[in-house]
């Protein structure tokens, strides 16, 4: 048990320190969403430059080829320092690994190097009006032709839609009985599709719906076997789940900070019930880290992630909810003076926050998968 | 980062599972009829009764890693033994540094006697030296009257080793681990040292451990239970009103876990964040403790609320466990008060 560097992973860390305290200075927060977009484009181009992108690709990718924890650590230093987003994470978190573990090696050279250059984003076309947590229901519909598909349906809260040209769509190749089988996953381009910006309750346009209206897709977009997406699809849930964890943590930990202040701030240091609370917060946050530490390592260690990030992407956002949602609390009713498309900072990121519990997953159906992989309850599905 | 078990740790716990498979059956025979069972304590007492000091027993290779380890793995199968006090008891002298002093043959039994009426969790404590003669009125002391050496904490940091005191009986709730209170009125002491702060931080951590597998053992009894029981033609463990309670459960016993497991190793490594890690993992234990308890108990229906039925057993010892060395509330205060003095700590060095 060991949860402090080696010494090449702490050396690891003090470049990946410098270099973002020396880049980070052209990069001050932002607030508008618009300059949120551009800036987040910035620094793809920089860390994608900086050679800090694909840290655990292998280096015909574009990547370093380096492990996952040296990933961790490289992503816990940048949100300590609240770096902003790099524009493609859809395409760096899910594609990319996606692509690593079922693409061709033609596929790999393709769309691996683009990724991090940023030339590509991606986002995930998965959920559709009719089909969230029953995604084995999709009705999304690609139909062979002779080069390739032709593609008709609906998606929805497609985060991403409105600036990605990439899509990693899930359509139906094959009706019959099993709803698993039959399901095939395409590398697609969006530039046919019809894109429609959703706005969230928190005022910012983050997912869209789209439309499918007879778009082609070329042969080479299939993604392993034809009719087999569905395990495909299991990865990108899996890597969304686990190898995510450690910018929940991290994520957790800055509204904390926030917190911390605000309670200076409001001089609220010694109310009992403030303490209590915080102390509460503190704890969990750290589980957050210590757990995807934990996961980290046994990944690194050559074992498999398992329904153990359920477990983590449950305690996530009930953390960052209740977190944010206490800042509300001590804030006071001046915290509500916040206008529907022009949200105060508070009220921004606890509105966002509600949506922790329903995206990657809602929290009932993490919860179904611990008791059904975990506990070895019975489905209840 | 290599947060990960050794072999010899899984081998170890592979070893205590197998001595505490009939963990639930012991306690239900001590509640039916007192009979406390001689194993699996005889051997642990044996083979492991230094476990954890690798700082002060050569013979020792184990850290507090491995003491919480065993300690959980007991728990989980709420095995009752004296083995888990007797180790709490035996960190604290090796954090006073008294060990090389002390006989670890297996034949001698230790006790730590802290708790006062009305005293603080850790302290201070009124109980003191006057020559070479300890006073002091100690509560609730775990195992007390089995003890051949108690250890006792007293004012101004200091530890004492010395022969059991006057012993009186309490009435106990917690049938895992009765209690007993000690008086000493002129005991003499054999060994005395500072450090006793330090000490009772290490016997925090194991009191987390066994909270820690006190939660995971109470979801698991549970989720066997909702496995066999049938309403409604089906498995209970199949309704998400109850499924979902558990796996709520066990997301608190594994959150607890985590941050049990690192403050043990920031002790072992000699962090400084080990003192926040350490109430951390207190309050998230007791707190996962309790609730698991109450859940496995709400799972068991009726059968649930008698005494035949195991949940009652995880519940007392949760209770008990998370009100000692201080509550949920004042552990989350300390976290708190820590953290706000670091970040202004930071606010004026950057002034
Ligand atoms: C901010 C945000 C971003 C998103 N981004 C994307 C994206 O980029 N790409 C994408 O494909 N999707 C995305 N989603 C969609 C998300 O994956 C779905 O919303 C989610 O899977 C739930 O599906 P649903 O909305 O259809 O709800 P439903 O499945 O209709 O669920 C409604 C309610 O019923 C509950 N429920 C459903 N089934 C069960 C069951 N078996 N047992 C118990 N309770 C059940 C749910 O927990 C939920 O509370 C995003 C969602 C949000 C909020």
């Amino acid at each position: 048990m060991n949860f402090s560097d080696t010494a090449e992973l702490a050396d690891f860390r003090k470049k990946a320190g410098n270099w973002l305290n020396h880049v980070l200075k052209d990069f001050p927060e932002v607030s508008e969403e618009s300059e949120r977009e551009s800036q987040a484009r910035n620094w793809q181009d920089c860390l994608n430059q900086g050679g800090w992108l694909g840290i655990s690709w292998s280096q015909g990718y574009g990547g370093r080829g380096l492990t996952e924890l040296h990933t961790a650590v490289f992503n816990e230093e940048c949100i300590l320092r609240h770096a902003p987003t790099p524009i493609g994470l859809i395409g760096i978190l899910l594609a990319g690994p996606t692509i690593l573990s079922h693409g061709t090696e033609e596929q790999k050279r393709e769309y691996l190097p683009k990724i991090l250059s940023g030339e590509d984003i991606w986002c995930q076309g998965f959920s559709e009006p009719d089909t969230g947590s029953d995604l084995a229901g999709l009705q999304t519909r690609a139909v062979a032709t002779l080069d390739g598909w032709r593609i008709n349906g609906q998606k929805v809260w497609t985060s991403s839609g409105h600036i990605a040209n990439k899509c990693l769509l899930l359509a139906r190749t094959k009706s019959g009985k099993s709803r698993h089988h039959g399901i095939s996953y395409f590398l697609a381009d969006t530039a046919h599709f019809d894109v429609r910006p959703l706005k969230m309750i928190n005022g910012d346009a983050e997912f869209n719906e789209m439309f499918i209206d007879n778009v082609f897709v070329p042969k080479n977009s299939l993604l392993g076997e034809l009719n087999e997406g569905w395990v495909v699809a299991m990865t990108t849930l899996m890597v969304e789940r686990s190898s995510v964890a450690f910018n929940l943590q991290v994520w957790a930990r800055q509204i904390l900070d926030r917190l911390l202040g605000l309670v200076i701030e409001k001089n609220l240091q010694d109310d009992q019930y403030v303490l209590d609370r915080l102390g509460a917060f503190e704890s969990e946050v750290d589980a957050i880290r210590i757990g995807a530490i934990r996961g980290a390592s046994s990944l690194a260690a050559g074992q498999t992630p398992g329904p153990e990030a359920s477990a983590l992407k449950l305690q996530w956002a009930n953390s960052v909810q209740e977190i944010s949602r206490f800042c509300l609390e001590i804030g006071g009713p001046i915290f509500q003076r916040s206008a529907i498309n022009d949200q105060n900072f508070w009220m921004h990121k606890y509105l966002r926050a509600r949506g922790h519990s329903i995206e990657g997953g809602t929290n009932e159906i993490q919860k179904s998968i611990l008791a059904e992989r975990v506990l070895n309850l019975p489905k209840s599905r | 980062m290599q947060a990960i078990l050794t072999n010899e740790q899984k081998m170890m716990i592979d070893s205590v599972a197998g001595m505490s498979a009939s963990g639930v059956e012991a306690a239900m025979t001590i509640l039916k009829e007192n009979e406390w069972p001689e194993e699996p304590d005889n051997i642990l007492f044996d083979e492991w009764s230094s476990l954890g000091l690798k700082d002060f027993d050569s013979k020792s290779e184990t850290g507090l890693v491995d003491a919480i380890l065993v300690v959980y793995t007991l728990a989980k199968n709420i095995t009752p033994n004296r083995f888990t006090s007797h180790l709490a008891a035996i960190q604290v002298i090796s954090a006073a540094g008294l060990l090389p002093s002390v006989n670890f043959n297996g034949e001698m039994r230790y006790c730590l006697a802290v708790d006062e009426e009305d005293s603080e969790p850790l302290g201070p404590y009124d109980a003191c030296l006057k020559g070479d003669k300890i006073f002091g009125k100690k509560k609730s002391i775990m195992h007390g009257r089995e003890a051949d050496v108690n250890v006792v904490i007293l004012d101004n940091d200091k530890v004492v080793l010395t022969r059991p005191g006057i012993i009186s009986s309490v009435t106990n709730f917690d049938i895992l681990n009765p209690v007993v209170d000690i008086t000493y009125e002129g005991s003499q002491f054999i060994e005395i040292s500072d450090g006793a702060h330090a000490g009772l931080l290490r016997a925090i951590v194991i009191l987390a451990a066994e909270l820690c597998g006190i939660a995971r053992g109470a979801v698991d009894l549970a989720a066997n239970y909702a496995n066999i029981r049938h309403q409604f033609g089906r498995q209970i463990g199949g309704f998400q009103g109850v499924a979902h309670q558990l796996a709520d459960a066990f997301v608190a016993a594994e959150t607890a876990w985590s941050l049990t497991l690192f403050a043990a190793w920031a002790l072992d490594t000699n962090l400084a964040e080990a003192k926040k890690a350490i109430h951390e993992a207190k309050a998230k234990a007791s707190e996962a403790a309790v609730f698991a308890a109450e859940r496995a108990l709400q799972v068991y229906g009726g059968l649930g609320m008698t005494l035949e039925a195991p949940p009652h057993i995880f519940l007392r010892r949760a209770l008990a466990g998370s009100s000692q060395f201080g509550g949920v509330h004042w552990h989350r205060c300390k976290i708190a008060r820590e953290i706000l003095k670091s970040r202004s700590d930071i606010t004026n060095l950057a002034k």
